[in-house]
């Protein structure tokens, strides 16, 4: 067998390795509700805002309003709060004196 | 060096501004008094209190609440009952009586009570099939009435006068705590019931 045939054969043989394991990760919900188990109810979670200050109560009715804006948010928020706490802690570095913009090779 | 992250300022920006123009809604918390799954209507005293382990249902008139429209919105169905505190101390049981349409105390003759009684308890666990035993438990040749409160883990047996043992059970149940999310007066968006949920549970 040449070079040229094995290189077809293995390739046509992870091909079908590929499709049958996105076969089962598609197929994985179906087999999960195959299972049965009878009739479960939602697991649906009202955040409870009754009383809390303006800023955290709107934070959470957001959770409750959409899952989907809450995600967009968070997603949007934690870069945002990482620059501004990377440019705090450079700025109180540069306050104690810490330099981490240049630096001089120690070794030789 | 900063026009590079102009377009992504807006995007973030134009984003926020969005959801600064959703108004949000509101949040209420109570205990259910009457459940018609048919109309699909939830009836509630309310908790003023906003205490997580210590709410207090004493808000009157009830409200009503239609069921959210879709149903993946709604977590289990809430059971009724119309207990709504159990006063150890005082021996008082306190009901809403839907007739009166006002609270109920009932002064109770104590026969039992055993404290410290967890969900797992034996007394509260059929240990066999791991269910929990079906509360309030009404003998009425005994005269007898056994209710459990899982909150308070108090497993208590009391007597009443004559006259209470005509009413339904449900009238010595508490009714499970629902939270519900809306925007428009009695028309809940999502609902949770809180009892039945056990987020830890796997």
């Amino acid at each position: 067998m040449d070079m040229k045939t094995a290189r077809k054969r293995w390739m046509k043989r992870m091909n079908s390795l590929w499709m049958t394991l996105v076969a089962g990760v598609l197929m994985m919900p179906t087999l999960a509700l195959a299972a049965g188990g009878g009739k479960i109810a939602n697991i649906v979670i009202v955040a409870d805002t009754r009383g809390l200050p303006a800023w955290q109560a709107w934070w959470a009715n957001l959770y409750n309003e959409s899952h989907l804006y809450f995600t967009l948010v968070t997603i949007i928020i934690i870069p945002i709060v990482g620059v501004i706490f990377g440019t705090l802690a450079d700025w109180l570095m540069q306050l104690i004196g810490l330099d981490l913009k240049s630096r001089e090779l120690a070794e030789h | 060096m900063l026009k590079r992250y102009i377009p992504m300022i807006l995007v973030i920006g134009w984003c926020l501004s969005l959801l600064g123009c959703t108004e949000l809604g509101k949040v209420d918390q109570g205990r259910v008094i009457a459940y018609d799954k048919e109309k699909g209507l939830v009836t509630m005293i309310r908790d003023v209190k906003h205490e997580v382990r210590n709410p207090d249902y004493n808000h009157l008139p009830p409200v009503t609440y239609q069921i959210p429209s879709d149903p993946n919105e709604m977590g289990a169905e809430p059971k009724a009952g119309l207990r709504m505190k159990l006063d150890t101390k005082n021996k008082q049981i306190i009901i809403f009586d839907p007739v009166s349409k006002n609270f109920k105390t009932i002064d109770y003759s104590l026969i039992d009570e055993q404290d410290n009684i967890g969900r797992n308890h034996p007394l509260v666990m059929d240990t066999e099939t791991g269910k929990a035993k079906k509360f309030p438990v009404v003998d009425r040749n005994k005269k007898q009435i056994t209710v459990y409160s899982s909150r308070q883990k108090i497993l208590t047996t009391f007597t009443l006068p004559d006259e209470y043992f005509s009413l339904p059970d449900a009238t010595w149940d508490a009714g499970d705590e629902v939270r519900i999310y809306y925007k428009e007066e009695g028309k809940a968006r999502r609902l949770m019931n809180i009892s039945k949920t056990d987020i830890y549970r796997k």
